[in-house]
């Protein structure tokens, strides 16, 4: 196990730099001079000549990217150009807001997800089926931005009962939340249905029930678990899915997390923090994946992490 | 067999479990203005409480060097620091930390009398955390913070080559300022290098705020976390994307009629929310005393036509201003067929219907510009050129030598990307300018690329604007500057006419206003005549206020002058609504309306 984490973490390193490259070379090309972007259009010419020339920018290109891989290498990714504070500052300040959104998310689709998939897979082609599967159906169908504006709009402006947006109280994440969960959480419970519809066909099950096992025991212990890897596949994709939506979620609710600030930065044209949050979700996505992987091992003894 | 556990049973008690738990967390929110025993000053001015504004951006810095670089540190570093000088929201120039100033004969000196008594905020940069009496050190050393160069100032421009000894200073050729002298603690002269009419007007930017030299050099990267000043409220915190927080300072110097120290409100919440859509719901649910932009999708459900608000939104208040600015659609008259053709460019201005594209593009939004500086500024002059006359502009086509456009080449109109309401107006002059024979194609570019492209000369017919840091009609003629072509300077336009720039030049030396407003008249008249650029339109702010809201007043500089505002106790209607109509009349059919200046200064009636 830890050699087989060991070597996961070593690719890891040309994924990383691949999307690094990338960056650099997409921030290179984008038209536009970062020192007057950072000064503003008020400025003298003398200025922006001298902060070109702090900066490096008149320097050959395979010179700036050198520095700056170097400079990724230590964890330093500049300054943000309009504030001029440390990128990695800004990141990190702002992960526990996407984290806890991220996570309390996941948790809403996971629970909920799995819980729907069940009980729709215990009774299959029920009206509590058939309802859950069509929700469902809307959940994935619906884009996130929309649905984030419309829980705005009718639980927090026309209902009043949550906050249109803010963070810090309690009531603040539930919108934001459970915007970010709902197409997971339809995922997750499609992908339960029916992938325990599969296993409780299997002979095993039916000697289970044949042996006189509870329901639930058949259904959780012998289902579930036996049905659990397409679930954790599905899971952990909608990870993916959940960090990428919560940039439209977080700018809808304003959610200081790194989804608002790439968002931010784009419209002011702040090159470093932009680079930043794409490596930083780069970075999380191939930790996750990681995980993910490490995670079947546990769940199932028959895979064997080669 | 019957299950004897029930999954779907689990699943209806577990929704349930859910639902209480989020009936829990439900509530209707909402701070509303802060409750407390009630305290009000001699003329009824209740005190305390909590204003919430909102901003759309983030803060970039409050560090007075680059704090008037972005609106949203104005706004904040307006109210934590001060100048020598200030405006009040009618825009008259009072004494600020300086209380009286002398002028020489020349006009080149300047003696700054500074108030005696005012503190800095408290602050661990001190000792024993006590603020200390600003000095004539403090200004000193502000100002040269602006000229040092590893500061990066963006307000280096406004002393450039003003005060003597500067530009040394700058380069590193002196090690001191030699045209500011500390005289002793509350006296501070300054010598010009040449005399300068509007020198005190550009001591109310943010840039020559005065700030202690111990807290910059305690903080330094993180003086942004730490900002000390004199202002009215003292900074709390800054959480990024989310709020500012600031806190009266109960030792400001300033008092009002009554004598009643000032600021009135105990604390001030300036909300960050990067959506206009979502400030918008935030307003409308009472999280926020003050709104500004009113989104665009928003518009016509809170007002009508003639700019009332509706039914439901008739407990608001509105205050409105014509801005310090103005839009434009500029030519390089390095280029042709710009530089040889007059009449091209007067004609493209009259085949423009500019009321018409207000009232259906930016749905009665902003003034038609029939001058360059704008109708709010102090001492304007009405000039009224380029009403819509599409006769007269083809006849000037054809005095080009372009008779309904024949032999001219398509013409490519340059604008930033990402703006939906520039491609409006954009597709509309399109048109206007289609139908007197002028071929325009847009291209749209980003805007660090439009700014480079317009900025270098390499753009030929280019959308911009200008906003005003004070109100001084110099600001706005920097732009036809000929010693100061882009990127050097403003001069987009690369536009040199002698006769304007001797107008202009003895216009700003002037110390006499009334001398200084005719030559600033001269200067203008130059300007509409030559149409260096085709005008457009001056921008209207638009603030929506609670009924509780008092002591607000838009003003044309955008100045957040938040020590004079208070709010009424709460559930109190807003006062009657007939003060706040536009005093400046809609824009109707161009040939039949009057439009008249708007009100100079401070536009519409205050909300309270």
């Amino acid at each position: 196990m830890p050699t087989y984490i060991l070597r996961r973490v070593l690719h890891a390193i040309p994924i990383l730099w691949g999307v690094l490259t990338v960056t650099f070379i997409l921030m290179y090309i984008v038209p536009g001079d970062p020192a007057r972007i950072m000064l503003g259009a008020r400025a003298d010419a003398a200025t922006v000549k001298a902060i070109r020339a702090e900066l490096g920018l008149d320097d050959p290109l395979p010179v700036q990217y050198g520095r700056f891989v170097a400079r990724a290498a230590r964890g330093d990714l500049g300054r943000s150009y309009f504030t001029n504070r440390e990128v990695m500052g800004e990141i990190l300040h702002r992960v526990p807001a996407t984290a806890m959104l991220g996570l309390a998310a996941m948790a809403i689709a996971v629970t909920l997800g799995i819980t729907v998939g069940v009980v729709s897979a215990a009774r299959p082609y029920s009206s509590l089926d058939q309802t859950s599967m069509l929700l469902a159906l809307v959940g994935i169908s619906i884009p996130v931005f929309f649905l984030g504006l419309l829980l705005a709009w009718i639980f927090g402006y026309l209902l009043g009962w949550f906050p249109v947006s803010g963070y810090g109280e309690p009531r603040d994440i539930v919108l934001p939340a459970i915007a970010l969960a709902a197409a997971p959480l339809a995922l997750i419970a499609r992908l339960t249905r029916s992938s325990m519809l599969e296993v409780l066909r299997e002979d095993y099950v039916r000697t289970a029930r044949a042996k006189g096992l509870s329901e639930r025991s058949v259904i959780f212990k012998h289902g579930l678990k036996n049905a659990m890897n397409p679930i954790l596949t599905a899971a952990s994709q909608s990870l993916a899915a959940v960090m990428a939506g919560a940039f439209f979620v977080e700018f809808i609710f304003n959610w200081p997390g790194i989804g608002l600030l790439a968002i931010d930065a784009i419209n002011k044209y702040d090159f470093p923090i932009i680079q930043g949050t794409v490596l930083f979700d780069a970075a999380v996505f191939v930790v996750i994946n990681i995980l993910v992987d490490v995670g079947y091992a546990f769940l199932d003894p028959r895979v064997k992490l080669a | 067999m019957t299950p004897r556990h029930d999954p779907a049973a689990f699943l209806r008690s577990l929704l349930l479990v859910a639902f209480a738990a989020l009936s829990a967390a439900c509530g209707r929110g909402g701070d509303g203005p802060a409750e407390g025993p009630e305290r009000r000053t001699p003329s009824g001015v209740r005190l305390g409480g909590t204003f919430r504004w909102v901003e759309v951006e983030d803060m970039r810095s409050l560090d007075p060097t680059r704090a008037s670089g972005d609106i949203v540190s104005f706004h904040i570093a307006q109210n934590v620091y001060d100048g020598l000088v200030e405006y009040d929201q009618d825009l008259k120039m009072r004494p600020a930390l300086a209380e009286r100033w002398d002028v020489s004969e020349d006009g080149r000196e300047y003696t700054f009398h500074l108030r005696p008594g005012v503190r800095f905020h408290d602050d661990p940069a001190f000792p024993n955390g006590q603020g200390r009496e600003f000095t004539a050190e403090d200004v000193k050393y502000s100002w040269m913070r602006i000229a040092d160069k590893k500061n990066n100032s963006t307000g280096w421009w406004a002393l450039q080559s003003l005060i003597e000894g500067i530009d040394d200073y700058r380069e590193g050729r002196a090690p001191d300022v030699s045209g500011l002298q500390v005289v002793d603690p509350r006296t501070l002269k300054v010598r010009l290098t040449k005399p300068f009419g509007p020198f005190l007007k550009r001591l109310t930017m943010a840039y020559t705020y005065v700030l202690p030299r111990e807290a910059m050099e305690r903080y330094g990267q993180d003086y942004f976390q730490h900002p000390v000043g004199t202002g009215a409220f003292r900074f709390v915190s800054w959480s990024p994307n989310q709020e500012v927080v600031l806190e009266k300072n109960p030792n400001y110097w300033d008092v009002d009629g009554d004598g009643t120290r000032l600021p009135y409100l105990d604390r001030i919440e300036v909300k960050l929310i990067t959506d206009a859509k979502s400030a918008f719901l935030n307003f409308d649910t009472g999280k926020l005393d003050q709104l500004e932009p009113i989104p665009a999708e928003f518009w016509t459900n809170v007002f009508d036509e003639e700019r009332n608000l509706k039914e439901r939104y008739r407990k608001y208040q509105v205050s409105q201003v014509v801005e310090l600015s103005t839009d434009y659609y500029g030519f390089n008259l390095q280029q042709e067929p710009w530089r040889s053709h007059p009449e091209l460019r007067q004609a493209i201005n009259y085949a423009i219907d500019r009321a018409k594209i207000i009232k259906f593009v930016l749905k009665g939004r902003n003034l038609p510009a029939h001058e360059w500086i704008p109708p709010s500024m102090p001492g304007f002059q009405k000039l009224d050129y380029y009403r819509y006359d599409p006769g007269k502009a083809r006849d000037l086509l054809r005095q080009a030598g372009f008779p309904n456009g024949a032999g001219l080449a398509p013409i490519t109109l340059q604008l930033n990307s990402g703006g939906t309401i520039n491609d409006l107006v954009a597709e509309a002059i399109q048109s206007a300018l289609a139908e007197i024979g002028l071929k325009v194609s847009l291209l749209r570019l980003a805007w660090p690329q439009h700014l480079e492209t317009v900025e270098n000369g390499k753009a030929s017919f280019f959308r911009f604007g200008w906003v005003g840091d004070y109100p001084d009609a110099e600001n706005f003629f920097t732009l036809y500057d000929s010693t100061g072509f882009a990127p050097s300077g403003n001069n987009f336009f690369r536009y040199a006419n002698p006769e304007f720039q001797r107008a202009y030049e003895e216009g700003v030396r002037q110390l006499d206003e009334g001398r200084a407003l005719e030559l600033y008249k001269q200067a203008q008249e130059i300007i509409m005549r030559d149409a260096p650029a085709m005008f457009l339109y001056h921008s209207e702010r638009v603030h929506l206020l609670q009924p509780h809201v008092r002591g607000f007043k838009a003003n044309a500089i955008r100045f957040f002058l938040a020590k004079y505002w208070w709010l009424e106790s709460p559930g109190t209607p807003a006062p009657a609504q007939a003060a706040e109509r536009r005093e400046a009349p809609r824009p109707g059919p161009a040939e039949a309306q009057d439009e008249g200046p708007a009100t100079g200064a401070g536009g519409r009636a205050p909300a309270g």
